[in-house]
């Protein structure tokens, strides 16, 4: 635990029980005994269980409501915090952050507003946590999370009430989309499970953990799975584009995703970006059409490379994104 | 004057200062009409023309302010200090600028300065990430999703004039209070008041200057409808524009459009909009499990059938032919395809779609790693890294739970020495008075499974209880929401972050959350 946790924790404390009694004589509490009086409410069940003892140990220290009313500003205090930042609770790192960074790049949806937020109006749901059982403690614990893809929530719940889904019917259908690919990968899995190897030794190869020859055996395993992909790729490709011949492992490159690439290149971090989708075709004025093409795509824009120096000047410059007809929208309250 | 501008300090040139007389008087350069009328108020070509005239009215001395705050108007714009040294000084302000010549003498505006006045207020720049500017260019449905539909009446802002106001049925008057005084003022003529859905207050409100009026629901949708209406008529009204030397000639324009100050969805949401209401009316937002080895093998690679990146062979022919196809058809071929070999996903719009294939791909090694650690017999075949890339199609991602970093061999760099996490040891909480304050929430996974998240009726009481992760969490649209930030560690490693992002939730139940992570967190000291 880093010191600035421990910080926080004494300094609440503080905040909560650290106050001076009516001339400024003297704390009602040592630091000590506020950390103990803070784990102590800690400890209890509901809020209101603490603010009565609160109040109650107030009242019994001559102090009023004092202990209560700090506690409650302190309260008041992350609630605003959770209102514009949220809670953070899960996360990817690494290799696979860069991955997805370098797709939303490519499809500028990052990169363009700030280093921090990501991607504006867009949210994932959970599709069911994965939980194991600790040994030592005997307790559920969570290792990490199944999750839906992400998309901008305002414009699918419209395309949903267009479609005829109700305003409360939009969460239970999204469950039940998510509940169905979920399904659907797991009869994937099952039916694919020939030719890969067992889950132990697959996971051999995961970030951070060494390789073994469980890991060259998945490779050669899934060699079969990418040929038969081929097979079955090449019949459909022939089949609806006559005429043209492709190389078999550009085919296999484009069927079976990136591991043919991989092979060839373990390092490349463009391996899993994929082009910019198109898009629609409309009356839309100049420019438009071309900046939604010419998103940012180079790393020399990437806020977290150039310490935001680059991406700022090019939004001051050319980007003007922060210049929509909602400009002075913050003047108002208006979003 | 003016030694150096801002981003945004142009637009208060403009509007404060008599430039738009000063450009009527020697002749407006047609082609920065012609350039707004058809590339948009805010491009670089508009900008720089702008600017010249700007460093020139400057530099020659002829650049005056023209709009101060007057003693029947409350201050506009101003903080509320400085309005209040306005309002105590006001008589001598007034009376050195207008000793000294920095003010022009109130009068009415020109058609022309009213319609540049418009077009300066709701002019924006071209990006994907901007707002659309004119309801005209958008589809039919996004549009009847603005016109039809609550959710989409409250994403548009309107700038309304004082005639505009008086006929809606929209407030004329405001009060606002400075020092225990309150002010009441009439819109004057060049006033625009701003009409828009407050989300915080939810309601509709209108704001003009430093004061704002609640506006009755049934009287402000009126006026967003009859101006979405309008706006779609095309243009009705001429304004007469003097071009110099070719002299005063009429431009259309249309009197919805120009009201219209804010659509508060952008270029790329449109586009995802139309995308996922065509993808749903081809049937797409059913799926069903795949029954055969041959019906996965057809739907793995189909993201990258029709957006694969490679730069040889196959791709290039795919590249080439997505040339030649309009895009339209494009996606909607994409999101069929994505429906008839059983993926699911398949309607959201293509760019979304995409993402979910990639992501899907890069957090596989993850998704193994936790799969074959939960030992859940459900997920035995999918855990593995190669698979679940294999299955990437299928847009399922994975993440890592907050304080279980160690269990998927990540490392971290403490005091320089590599070291492996302790298990649950990273949480944030933003306290007041810390040297330097968390700048959000964090807490561990597992203790984002226990939060609770309640209703209170009016005395406090809790009136209901829903479970992180619960079956009722998981199916509801305002709790179970995510969203994404990157952030960069000591060690410069990347990490994008998932936070819950809950949304139309009452103070009460937010300052529930807020004691209930408190407390989680200080259970871990």
């Amino acid at each position: 635990m880093s010191n600035a946790m421990r910080g926080e924790a004494s300094q609440l404390a503080q905040n909560v029980f650290g106050v001076y009694s009516g001339a400024r004589q003297g704390a009602y509490f040592s630091a000590d005994e506020s950390m103990e009086e803070l784990l102590r409410i800690a400890s209890m069940a509901t809020q209101g269980e603490r603010e009565t003892y609160l109040r109650t140990l107030g009242e019994n220290r001559g102090a009023g409501s004092a202990f209560f009313d700090a506690y409650r500003k302190q309260v008041k205090s992350v609630a605003d915090s959770i209102e514009t930042t949220n809670i953070t609770a899960m996360k990817v790192q690494g290799r696979a952050a860069e991955q997805i960074e370098e797709a939303r790049v490519a499809q500028s949806l990052t990169g363009i507003k700030d280093t921090d937020v990501a991607v504006r109006g867009r949210t994932s749901s959970l599709i069911e946590p994965v939980n194991i059982l600790d040994d030592a403690t005997g307790e559920t614990s969570t290792v990490g999370f199944i999750m839906s893809p992400s998309v901008t929530d305002d414009m699918d719940i419209a395309a949903r009430l267009a479609s005829g889904q109700t305003l409360p019917g939009v969460g239970p259908a999204r469950a039940a989309e998510n509940a169905a690919a979920l399904d659907s990968v797991i009869a994937a899995g099952e039916l694919v499970s020939g030719s890969r190897v067992n889950a132990t030794t697959a996971t051999g190869r995961t970030s951070g953990v060494s390789g073994s020859s469980a890991a060259a055996r998945a490779e050669d395993m899934g060699s079969l799975f990418v040929e038969e992909a081929i097979n079955k790729g090449a019949n459909f490709y022939k089949k609806n584009k006559t005429g043209i011949l492709v190389a078999g492992a550009v085919l296999a490159s484009a069927m079976i995703g990136s591991r043919v690439a991989r092979k060839n290149n373990t390092k490349d971090l463009y391996e899993d970006t994929m082009m910019l989708a198109p898009p629609e075709e409309g009356e839309r004025p100049y420019g438009i059409q071309e900046a939604l093409l010419n998103g940012q795509k180079s790393r020399r824009r990437d806020p977290l490379f150039t310490a935001g120096v680059v991406g700022n000047l090019d939004r001051q410059k050319i980007g003007h994104t922060s210049m929509g007809s909602d400009k002075n929208s913050h003047l108002f309250g208006d979003r | 004057m003016v030694g150096a501008k801002g981003p945004e300090s142009l637009e208060n040139l403009f509007l404060n200062t008599n430039f738009l007389s000063l450009l009527e008087e020697g002749g407006v350069p047609k082609e920065l009409v012609t350039l707004m009328e058809t590339r948009g108020t805010h491009t670089a070509e508009v900008d720089a023309m702008l600017n010249s005239y700007m460093s020139e009215f400057i530099q020659t001395g002829k650049l005056k302010l023209e709009r101060m705050p007057t003693a029947g108007m409350p201050p506009s714009l101003l903080s509320e200090e400085a309005a209040r040294e306005y309002l105590q000084n006001e008589t001598k302000i007034q009376e050195t600028l207008n000793q000294h010549g920095f003010v022009r003498k109130n009068r009415s505006l020109t058609a022309f300065e009213k319609f540049m006045r418009q077009r300066i207020r709701r002019s924006g720049a071209v990006t994907p990430i901007t707002n659309v500017s004119d309801v005209a260019r958008l589809s039919e449905e996004s549009f009847n999703y603005l016109l039809e539909t609550e959710p989409g009446r409250q994403k548009i802002s309107l700038a309304v004039d004082r005639d505009y106001a008086a006929r809606m049925g929209l407030p004329t008057s405001f009060t606002s209070e400075i020092d225990g005084k309150v002010l009441t003022s009439e819109m004057e003529e060049s006033a625009v008041g701003k009409l828009f859905y407050n989300k915080k207050a939810n309601r509709y409100q209108m704001s003009v200057g430093g004061a704002t009026e609640n506006v009755e629901k049934s009287i402000a949708e009126a006026a967003i409808q009859d101006t979405l209406r309008e706006a779609r008529q095309g243009r009705s009204l001429s304004v007469g524009v003097p071009f110099g030397a070719a002299g005063q000639q009429n431009i259309g324009i249309n009197p919805g459009t120009e009201r219209i100050a804010n659509v508060a969805m952008s270029e790329i949401e449109q586009t995802e909009l139309d995308q996922m209401r065509r993808a749903r009316s081809l049937g797409a937002g059913t799926v069903s499990a795949p029954s055969t080895k041959d019906e996965v093998l057809r739907a793995v690679g189909t993201t990258r059938e029709f957006y694969g990146s490679d730069s040889s062979g196959y791709s290039q022919i795919l590249a080439a032919e997505a040339g030649t196809t309009p895009g339209s058809l494009k996606t909607a071929e994409f999101a069929q395809t994505l429906a008839q070999r059983g993926l699911p996903y398949a309607s959201l719009d293509a760019r979304s779609r995409v993402l979910a294939t990639a992501e899907a791909s890069a957090t596989s090694e993850i998704g193994a790693r936790m799969l074959s650690l939960a030992g859940d017999t459900r997920f035995q075949k999918l855990a593995s890294a190669e698979t679940l890339s294999d299955l990437s199609d299928y847009g399922i991602q994975f993440m890592m739970a907050q304080g279980k970093e160690g269990r998927f061999g990540f490392k971290s760099v403490v005091g320089g020495r590599v070291i492996t996490p302790n298990e649950n040891s990273y949480f944030r909480t933003p306290i007041s008075g810390t040297p330097k304050r968390a700048s959000r929430v964090i807490m561990t996974a597992d203790d984002l499974m226990k939060l609770k998240f309640r209703t209170f009726d009016e005395s406090g009481s809790a009136m209901s209880e829903i479970a992180f992760g619960s079956k009722e969490f998981i199916e509801s649209s305002e709790l179970n929401r995510f969203v994404d930030s990157f952030v960069q560690n000591n060690s410069s490693e990347k990490i994008l972050n998932r936070a819950l992002s809950i949304k139309n939730q009452s103070r009460a139940t937010m300052e529930d959350l807020a004691d209930q992570v408190i407390s989680l967190n200080i259970r871990k000291i």
